[in-house]
């Protein structure tokens, strides 16, 4: 039942209009100086139009409809002109509208490009600490739908409140100039209103957060199951998920029903204030009317007036939740953004030319957490062209040693050091330049297998990408893909066998010519015989460059020029297969372990 | 019209719902009627001079009488209209999940989630719209028009001849509109989905980015990306943009139609001047039913193209099931066993023949690629084998209904896949109920006990998205205890030691030997010294079997396996 807790639990950020982050947001618009004024302007315009109809008619009405004693002729050319003006101010309307759009949309365009790039460039300089404590889910939505959030926030939150501002102060205007009095009347209604949207938007605001957070559910539901599919027709659990996806569904379905609830309530309310409004208008206007103090014409204007600056208020509530929760999204934005990766390039780099392939670990201690040490005093040192095995249980800080030399993360103590230059002096880019690593967990991109082996390099020949994967026997493979090597890699790679999936990893780091490579528990699903291909290819291939292997199976790292066994982050021993065979000490064991049960097996039966 | 038959099949389950809407919303138009008249009457009252503060009393008491009346209407048929449509959404999406369940691996290998997700998502969602809002605008539209226009025309039918020839025009140029909007935000939103796709993947893969330094290479890709949604959305915009100017050139040249030849003729004396205040209120009346219907035209349109997406799916026809007769253990023939994943495909397996007997123990070995998932995966029909060549106790297994099938089999897969869910939950997954002592127990024997102590929730400790959570060793070994919870008497396990470390391996690999007694178990290692007690090996090449036997005569008969082993004993040996 604890489906996805943390997905949905963060959506809450319960701020009210923040003005520090509301001018960073400016920032990014202000680019746009030459968009943003076009589209203020034109807004002006546009309004401003649409409120002339109702004047146009009022003239109509007063000076020409509702006066027999004027000529007949003056009162249908006055019509005429009337109807011309009309013409005019339809033509405004028209074009400002068209382009004011426009350039809105263009705006809030080019803001969400930037900020996207600037999310995503800025997430890609961060360290793997970050993304081991931030869930994927939670970091995508900030590229994406938190974008969008202040994107829609710029085009129909601000923009279309400004212009809503424009048309209220307009129509109040024009009716104050009119007759203050009736103007006084027709707002009676708003205190009521005010009232209602209040509570329409609190209700709505908290029910729209509990909706968003049960189809988060769903769909996050939805989309584990299909992905595990075949887990759960294996273990026959067709049935039951269906019971539940129905569950979450009609619990979904509740709510929704409680949310149309409120505004099923809602919209005609604001409805009936609109012709109480109207009514009053009327009822008072018609009696002033009588007196002589307002004109017939003014008392149709009125009513339309009311209504049209109904409309704003109607979506008010609506406008005010856009901008509720594009705050939260510029929260969480800026939050990403003013993360600092926690590896950071030195401000002076040294150049890394040719590098030869000497690492050295001197005294490294290093702790993930602060206090809490996963590395004591670790000092090993693998010559140009030598292969250093780590070995040692689950947990002993094989990984993590790795994640030093690739300076994934940074020693507390010690230092790290290749050809000789400290890791943390050299640029995180050039020193991983020269270092490839192929993982347990192999991550193949969507695309062709060619691009997965380039990783992406459109510039890297075939030749290459062929000798790579010729050199760890993967050719023969791709070859019978239909399609070859521009075979479709489908999502996570899913038509490979588990071991082909190791196999174009290999292929990945021999295209990347490396001087160092590391291999972190890379063979566990390759069988021997393709292990031993590999190792052969890699050691003719990779001569005079570094290797450091972590495997399971010892049979992986014998030749190791040098074998360090790890335990609880300590190193043991370390050196040769055979002299640490012959010290008898954890290797030994571990290697007795082994042996003895292939041993021993066949003996028991 | 094959979507026109969708809809109306889909449409005949919810008589009740559509009978409702249909009731309210022709009320609401006809008492929405009212207000224009009262008060045209009004202003023409006054106009003759008319100064009784109670009769403006009366009238201002009318329209908002008048307006709470349909105002209660309106609640009515928002309730009804999106409750219906809330239930069709919520059907659909019960039947989309029910049939993909059904579906086999072979189809979800064709396709993405991604894919899935959009027709379980914004097709639904299309369809839901027309169900509620564009039923209920079409009926609105109907009634609106039947009503609205006898009153115009009663009230100037030249005038009326005059202003309403455009709105016809408006219905088809706004659905147009429509189409095109649709289409162009289709675009959008696909566009979208890749944009979502690359940066998910990114992260998922920021590792190996970060290791191979292609941050650049990355950003670059999703630019290009990013620059095409904005282009997209920029030509979605340029359409949208039309809509308002076009909807304000009808209706305004309606309203000027109305000043200029009602005003002409209010001047005349042909019109008072409540009617003219009328008319324009009525005609405003008329318009926005014509963009609705529009609207509805598109919706309808749109709406059949996600049904007939949708249909892609839960049309499919069910995989051919066995008759549903209980299934009992007994001996696995494979005979001649050919198998291929698709056209241009190599074969998988080639004729693959051998028996085992119920309650032994098989070997499969081979190198990657050999096929040896694929045949595991065929004895659960994960993926179907042809007629006659997998036999479950002399019973084609195609004749077996899947769910008898699997029931029988406990299976540890190759790629562990955990569901973000508790332990317990995750462990416990192939019971109806979870039995907390039968997950302690399943736990414990594959060594996971240990782990689950230093969590700090225990066996209620979530595992994250795919078990992100855990180390590769303990997700194998979750899945292991999930394998033995289901208690079934077949076990297999698809390379489900490769993430476990040597020592823990030998503690496990023990405790299967434990939990397969009695059982017949297939053991899929690269590893030969964990399967050389095995009752049976196969040495598959290529798909094809090049060598079967226990491990002795598999010793003798000096071919691959021996090779294999002399390998293997060599490298666990060298000095
Ligand atoms: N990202 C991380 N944050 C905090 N602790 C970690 C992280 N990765 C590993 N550890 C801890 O560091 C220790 C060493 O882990 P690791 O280097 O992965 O071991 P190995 O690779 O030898 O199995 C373990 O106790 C593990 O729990
Ligand atoms: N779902 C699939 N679709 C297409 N081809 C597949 C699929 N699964 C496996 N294959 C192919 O079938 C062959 C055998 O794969 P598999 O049985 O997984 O090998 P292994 O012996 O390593 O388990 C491989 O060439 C693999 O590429
Ligand atoms: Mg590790
Ligand atoms: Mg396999």
């Amino acid at each position: 039942m604890g489906l996805t807790h943390t997905a949905f639990m963060e959506e809450d950020v319960k701020k009210g209009f923040d003005p520090r982050l509301a001018r960073r947001f400016f920032a990014y618009v202000l680019r746009y100086k030459g968009l943003l004024w076009s589209a203020t302007i034109l807004l002006f315009f546009f309004r401003i139009s649409a409120i002339a109809a109702p004047w146009i008619t009022k003239v109509a009405v007063d000076r020409y409809m509702n006066h027999p004693e004027l000529p007949l002729d003056e009162r249908l050319a006055g019509i005429h002109w009337l109807v011309l003006a009309f013409l005019g101010v339809m033509f405004v309307k028209i074009v400002t509208n068209y382009a004011e759009t426009l350039t809105t949309q263009m705006l809030g365009q080019r803001v969400m490009h930037d900020m996207r790039m600037s999310v995503f460039r800025h997430l890609q300089t961060l360290s793997l600490s970050f993304f081991s404590r931030n869930p994927v889910g939670r970091l995508m939505t900030r590229v994406t739908s938190d974008v969008s959030a202040l994107n829609e926030m710029l085009t129909s939150g601000v923009v279309a409140l400004a212009g809503d501002l424009v048309t209220l102060l307009a129509a109040i205007g024009i009716m104050l100039h009119y007759d203050w009095r009736l103007t006084l009347v027709s707002f009676a209604v708003v205190p009521p209103m005010m009232l209602g949207t209040r509570i329409f938007r609190r209700v709505s605001r908290q029910i729209y957060r509990i909706t968003r957070a049960k189809i988060a559910r769903l769909a996050a539901y939805l989309s584990e199951n299909l992905a595990g599919m075949k887990v759960v027709q294996l273990f026959r659990r067709e049935r039951e998920n269906s019971r539940r996806f129905g569950e979450y569904g009609r619990d979904l379905y509740n709510t929704h029903l409680r949310a149309t609830l409120y505004s099923a309530i809602f919209f005609p309310f604001v409805d009936v204030m609109r012709a109480t409004a109207v009514a009053l208008i009327f009822w008072y206007g018609g009696y002033r009317t009588h007196q002589g103090h307002v004109t017939l014409g003014t008392l149709i204007a009125f009513i339309s007036l009311v209504e049209l600056s109904f409309q704003p208020l109607r979506e008010l509530a609506e406008k005010y939740n856009i901008l509720q929760s594009a705050m939260a999204a510029a929260e969480k934005i800026f939050g990403i953004l003013d993360e600092k990766p926690e590896v950071l390039d030195a401000a002076q780099t040294e150049a890394l030319p040719d590098v030869k392939g000497d690492v050295s670990f001197e005294s490294v201690s290093f702790a993930y957490d602060a206090g809490n040490d996963v590395l004591h005093d670790i000092s090993f040192r693998a010559k140009p062209g030598e292969m250093v095995a780590l070995v040692g249980p689950t947990g002993s800080g094989k990984t993590s040693i790795v994640n030093l030399l690739c300076r994934f993360w940074d020693v507390r103590q010690g230092s790290v050091l290749v050809d000789g230059h400290d890791v943390r002096k050299v640029a995180q880019r050039d020193l991983r330049k020269r270092i490839a690593i192929v993982l347990q967990d192999v991550f193949l991109f969507t695309g062709t297998v060619a691009e997965n082996i380039a990783m992406g390099d459109r510039t890297m020949p075939r030749e290459r990408i062929e000798a790579a994967a010729r050199a760890v026997h993967a050719d023969g493979f791709i070859r019978s893909l239909p399609g070859g090597y521009d075979a479709r890699v489908s999502e996570r790679g899913s038509t490979f066998s588990a071991g082909q999936r190791q196999l174009i990893a290999f292929a990945r780091a021999m295209a990347a010519d490396p001087r160092i490579i590391i291999l972190d528990e890379a063979t566990s699903n390759i069988d021997t015989e393709t292990e031993i291909l590999i190792q052969d290819a890699m050691r003719t291939l990779l001569a005079g460059r570094t290797s450091v292997v972590i495997a399971h199976r010892l049979s992986t790292i014998h030749r190791a020029d040098r074998i360090v066994v790890l335990h609880h982050g300590k190193i043991v021993e370390q050196g040769k297969h055979a002299d640490l065979v012959a010290a008898k000490g954890m290797y030994a064991r571990l290697h007795e372990l082994q042996f003895e049960e292939a041993e021993a097996a066949p003996a028991a039966k | 019209m094959k979507g026109y038959s969708l809809f109306s099949k889909r449409l005949g389950r919810y008589k009740a719902y559509v009978l409702g809407v249909v009731a309210s919303i022709v009320i609401v138009d006809l008492i929405g009627l009212l207000p224009p008249w009262v008060l045209g009457d009004g202003i023409d009252y006054v106009r003759k001079g008319g100064g009784d503060v109670r009769t403006f009393g009366l009238f201002a008491f009318c329209f908002v009488a008048i307006e709470v009346c349909r105002a209660c209407m309106r609640f009515t048929w928002r309730r009804i209209a999106w409750d219906f449509s809330r239930k069709v959404e919520l059907d659909l999406r019960n039947e989309f999940f029910a049939k993909s369940v059904k579906l086999p691996p072979a189809f979800f290998d064709g396709t993405t989630i991604g894919d899935l997700m959009s027709r379980a998502t914004s097709d639904i969602d299309q369809v839901r719209m027309f169900f509620g809002m564009g039923l209920l605008t079409l009926f609105d539209t109907t009634t609106i028009v039947v009503t609205t226009l006898p009153i115009l025309i009663w009230l100037n039918p030249r005038l009326t001849l005059y202003t309403t020839l455009p709105l016809p025009f408006l219905a088809v140029i706004c659905w147009r509109i429509f189409i095109e909007t649709h289409r162009r935000s289709r675009a959008v939103q696909e566009q979208m989905g890749d944009v979502t796709a690359r940066v998910v993947e990114n992260l998922n893969g920021i590792r190996v980015v970060k290791a191979y330094a292609t941050e650049e290479i990355e950003i670059e890709r999703f630019e290009d990306l990013s620059n095409v949604q904005v282009s997209l959305s920029l030509r979605l915009a340029r359409i949208q943009a039309v809509f308002f100017p076009v909807f304000t050139i009808v209706l305004e040249t309606g309203t000027l139609l109305v000043l200029w030849i009602g005003g002409s003729s209010v001047v005349r004396g042909d019109l008072t001047v409540g009617d003219f205040v009328r008319y324009t209120l009525y005609l405003g009346w008329l318009t926005g039913p014509m963009v609705g219907l529009g609207w509805t035209l598109s919706l309808y349109q749109r709406g059949i193209a996600s049904i007939e997406r949708l249909n892609e799916i839960l049309l499919r026809p069910d995989p051919v099931d066995g008759a549903s007769a209980p299934a009992a253990t007994g001996d696995i023939e494979f005979r001649d066993l050919t198998f291929c994943f698709g056209e241009g495909r190599p074969n998988a397996l080639e004729h693959v023949s051998f028996t085992v007997r119920a309650g032994t123990k098989v070997a499969i070995v081979g190198r990657t690629g050999s096929g040896k998932t694929t045949l595991v995966q065929l004895l659960t029909r994960l993926y179907d084998a042809p007629r006659g060549s997998i036999f479950l106790g002399g019973r084609d297994v195609r004749d077996i209904p899947a769910a008898e099938l699997r029931k029988l089999v406990a299976f540890v897969p190759q790629d562990g896949f955990l569901f973000s869910d508790t332990l317990a939950e995750n462990i416990g997954f192939s019971m109806e109920t979870v039995d907390r002592a039968a997950v302690e127990a399943a736990a414990k024997a594959a060594c996971l006990e240990e782990a689950i102590t230093t969590f700090p929730e225990g066996y209620d400790q979530i595992v994250g998205e795919r078990g992100v959570t855990l180390s590769g060793g303990q997700k194998q070994r979750a899945c292991l205890a999930r394998a033995f919870a289901a208690d079934a008497p077949i076990l297999i396990l698809d390379d489900a030691f490769s993430s476990v470390d040597a020592e823990t391996e030998d503690k496990v690999v023990a405790n299967v030997r434990e939990q397969g007694k009695g059982r017949t178990v297939f053991v899929i290692s690269h590893r030969l010294s964990s399967i050389m007690d095995a009752d049976q090996i196969v040495v598959l090449d290529k798909g094809k079997v090049v060598a079967t036997g226990s491990h002795e005569e598999l010793l003798k008969k000096a071919g691959v396996y021996a090779d294999l082993w002399r390998k293997q004993q060599l490298q666990e040996s060298l000095r």
